[in-house]
């Protein structure tokens, strides 16, 4: 019986790596960032069912992960606005099934969903036509009224940050942080709806906005860098802990995009793709970690390294690579925004680079914190990863690090729609919106 | 094949070896198949033996072509646009020596540590970091251009801070570990800036050949403040690696790793890593007389520092930690003064002298209690005795505290910073206390 598990978790396994990168091949990656999510979202959720344990392996949870990633594969793909909103309000609605305790989650999305409405609607008041899509498919926005615009840039601002939980409007993922089982919590925050929501539909608006609303923007951005910087540095909660980590790299991807230039943007996008295979390692190992300890208190140290080698290493290598070992992906997309952000501004650029340092020591802090420093007794119980969990990890190890020895894997094929963007702002600047996925 | 490809193979392999070893170790870690102590040794040593004759091989390769510095191209790691990560290494008079001695240091340990960490539960996680360093090394002296030099840097950084808090189930070197770590962060915020800021500016991110001022200086067309906001960024950087004044405090509590580890990191190689920096990067340092100025500054201060404060110590290789942060400063006043050569030779004497004295520490305490040798610490010196009591005491009590820069870190930065943090939280969860009340009340 435990040969056959071992047997299917392999084959799972093995589906998880060679299928998506098959579909992805198959689809010649004509959008990177949409494969990337049905690639991710194919690989997570097979890894996540290879990962439960067999005591947690049951029909709800599994059913829920399952029905979580479609929508979300689908929220990703989705091309029209109706469809999207249909897809976030359904993601939203599995949480109804517990609503007691997610009542805040609920009506911060609620919140989110109406504003999002709102600004749709005004849109289609302006322009009498549903709102398109902005970033891959033809958009004319050059109609919208200046005062318009920035009201309705504002309110997909404030839409995709209720999403997504980016300070001042973090407070409802509290919910989320306490009551959700830890498949859920990880699909949750590293899948960046909010964030898609932002850069989809309120960039191409700030984009065109005055300067004093772009610097009003990146002031914001800078104060949510020293926010997160100070949670995740004093944070005592292992769980709130990986979602401040998460949003710093939501942040990041903002910020990248909001540089309008092929360096911010080839970055922001290679750090979308480390805060998805990094993160979710990252968020694996707290994950078995406290599978195997029942620990989500950061105060004490609590299992010995020497019971725990390989989770240990583990969760300190996934840690570190969401920031910027040298030769994985994280440092190649660390570098590609720093210099895009410096170029810009000195100022903003020292609190993204203090933002990264300080995730990196709270990364170790925390390593320091679970794993060292204490010798356990012989008879205390606690279990290293078995090797089914070891090869899921190490396959995802492998992404980064291949990706990150070759990152021209990505950033050829997400420079060529980046370039053609930068063609097009530079020759039509009143109407640089104005291009189709196509080209 | 010719000398070309032969010098691109070599210069892969001084890097890639000792990564490549990390990585199989690594691996084999992950998938629970560990090597035996002598199978583990054996990769090690025959890797390092690798290494040192790639490092031969390419001095000879650099002596026969006149001692003129060599760029090895690698191409480019990833090109965007006109921005591009340039694989460049660099041969010449500043890393070939460095190198040799750097090969030659590590093949030393790695045999040392087969006796000295033997059945030492952590040996193989030991050899495993010992190669990340090694990597991290060789990356930082033949890097040609300083977006590389900062990759080595990080990992020289992340393998120090594991190696500090080796022994693990005590508290202390773990968190020791911890706050050397926090020093390097916040310092390679520094370089970082300081090389995309130099990028910008300069429109390059290639390293000058070393002592070679005078040439390469007129190539750039900055600003005497744009040099000086440049080389003020890379001294920043310098200082945690090195342990100067005023960011020295982790240096002592480092000595809580194992013995070899002090010796190559602290007594030799990691601790001389700001210095080489400051060499490799003085043609634009040179270009500004107040980064000049700061390096003396640093160097008079960390060196009058340590010696004080070593002169209090009574553990031995604590006494070597302030032996080595003096010796440092020194070679940072030699490298302010402009007597680069002066520094590399003061440098590489130093590297043999101290890591020989760390290695031989653990058997002087041992000769000491056993055989009865001279006593360790020196009897008063000539100046102590020159000096009124009261001074005297003074001093020696501000050593003891050594200069009390910890805790004014702590008052200065830390304290703020964590009530900022706990009055936030406070305010945070006063806010969502509040909503879920009144949600409840509506309920």
């Amino acid at each position: 019986m435990i040969f056959s598990e071992i047997v299917l978790s392999e084959i799972a396994l093995l589906l998880a790596i060679t299928l998506p990168a098959g579909i992805a091949y198959g689809l010649r990656f004509a959008c990177f960032t949409r494969n990337t999510y049905f690639f991710y979202y194919t690989f997570s959720t097979l890894m996540l069912i290879t990962l439960i344990p067999r005591h947690q392996r049951k029909p709800k949870l599994l059913s829920t992960i399952l029905i979580f990633t479609s929508l979300i594969t689908a929220f990703f793909h989705a091309n029209h606005v109706v469809l999207l909103g249909i897809l976030w309000m359904l993601s939203v609605m599995l949480f109804i099934r517990h609503s007691s305790g997610y009542q805040q989650y609920l009506r911060a999305q609620s919140t989110a969903l109406i504003l999002f409405a709102i600004a749709v609607s005004c849109v289609y008041l302006q322009q009498q036509s549903i709102f398109p899509t902005t970033r891959w498919t033809t958009v004319d926005l050059s109609t919208l009224s200046p005062n318009a615009s920035l009201g309705i840039a504002a309110l997909f601002l404030i839409s995709g940050s209720l999403r997504q939980g980016l300070f001042p409007f973090h407070s409802a993922l509290k919910d989320i942080v306490n009551r959700c089982a830890f498949p859920i919590l990880l699909l949750t925050t590293s899948a960046n709806m909010g964030l898609y929501i932002v850069i989809r539909f309120a960039l191409p608006l700030i984009d065109q906005a005055p300067a004093w609303f772009h610097s009003g923007v990146m002031v914001w951005i800078s104060l949510v860098f020293l926010a997160l910087a100070v949670s995740v540095l004093t944070s005592n909660n292992l769980r709130k802990f990986y979602v401040c980590m998460m949003s710093i790299q939501s942040t990041l991807i903002f910020v990248g995009y909001l540089q309008a230039d092929s360096l911010g943007e080839i970055g922001a996008l290679l750090q979308w793709v480390v805060a998805l295979l990094a993160g979710s390692g990252f968020g694996l190992c707290v994950w078995m970690f406290e599978i195997r300890t029942g620990v989500r208190r950061l105060t004490k140290s609590t299992v010995c390294f020497d019971k725990m080698p390989r989770l240990a290493i583990l969760f300190l290598v996934f840690g570190m690579c969401i920031v910027d070992v040298p030769g994985t992906l994280g440092f190649v997309g660390e570098d590609l925004l720093i210099h895009a952000v410096l170029k810009k501004s000195i100022l903003e650029g020292l609190t993204l680079l203090i933002a990264m340092a300080c995730t990196s020591i709270a990364v170790y802090r925390c390593y320091v914190q679970l794993f060292l420093g204490r010798k356990l007794g012989s008879n205390e119980l606690s279990a290293d990863i078995v090797p089914r969990e070891a090869y899921a990890f190490v396959a995802i190890l492998t992404l980064l690090v291949g990706l990150g020895c070759y990152p021209k894997l990505i950033t050829q094929m997400a420079g060529k729609t980046t370039f053609h963007e930068e063609q097009v702002r530079q020759t039509e600047p009143s109407d640089h919106l104005a291009y189709s996925e196509q080209t | 094949m010719g000398e070309e490809t032969l010098l691109k193979v070599l210069a892969l392999g001084l890097v890639g070896l000792p990564l490549l070893g990390f990585i199989i170790l690594c691996l084999l870690m992950l998938i629970g198949r560990t090597l035996t102590e002598s199978g583990v040794a054996r990769l090690c040593r025959s890797i390092m033996i690798g290494h040192l004759v790639a490092v031969i091989t390419c001095l000879v390769i650099y002596l026969s072509q006149d001692l003129q510095g060599i760029n090895i191209n690698l191409g480019h790691w990833y090109l965007i646009g006109h921005y591009g990560f340039e694989i460049t290494l660099l041969m010449d008079g500043l890393s070939c020596p460095l190198l040799l001695v750097c090969s030659f240091l590590l093949n030393v340990i790695s045999y040392f540590c087969v006796r000295y960490l033997h059945r030492d539960r952590g040996y193989f996680r030991f050899c495993a970091l010992y190669l990340l360093f090694a990597g991290g090394i060789s990356l930082v002296i033949v890097a040609g251009t300083v977006d590389l030099l900062f990759a080595g840097w990080e990992l020289l950084g992340i393998s120090s801070a594991l190696l500090i808090g080796f022994y693990h189930e005590r508290r202390q070197p773990a968190e020791n570990g911890l706050h050397a770590f926090i020093y390097y962060r916040f310092c390679d915020i520094a370089l970082l800036t300081g090389a995309v800021v130099w990028h910008h500016y300069a429109h390059t991110s290639a390293v000058p050949m070393a002592f070679s001022s005078i040439e390469t200086a007129t190539q750039w067309d900055l600003s005497a403040t744009q040099f000086t906001l440049v080389s003020l960024f890379f001294i920043l950087a310098s200082l945690a690696k090195s342990a100067q004044f005023p960011l020295s405090g982790w240096l002592p509590k480092a000595m809580e790793g194992p013995t070899p580890s002090s010796a190559i990191f602290y007594g030799a190689l990691s601790i001389h890593a700001g210095a080489y920096l400051l060499i490799r990067l003085f043609p634009i340092i040179d270009q500004s007389f107040i980064a000049r100025a700061t390096i003396v500054s640093i160097g008079a201060l960390t060196t009058m520092y340590g010696a004080f404060i070593g002169r209090t110590r009574s553990d031995v290789k604590t006494i070597l930690a302030y032996a080595a942060m003096t010796q440092v400063g020194i070679i940072y006043i030699e490298i302010g003064l402009g007597w680069t050569t002066l520094a590399l030779v003061h440098m590489i004497g130093h590297s043999l002298i101290r890591s020989l004295q760390f290695l031989r520490s653990p058997s002087v305490l041992h000769d000491f209690h056993h055989i009865g040798h001279e006593p360790i610490l020196g009897s008063h010196s000539r100046i102590e005795r020159l000096l009124p009591q009261k001074i005297n005491i003074w001093v020696y009590r501000q050593a003891l505290g050594e200069g009390n820069l910890d805790a004014i870190f702590r008052v200065l930065l830390v304290r703020p910073i964590h009530r900022l943090s706990s009055q936030a939280i406070k305010i945070e969860n006063r806010f969502i206390q509040k909503r879920t009340n009144r949600a409840g009340e509506k309920s």
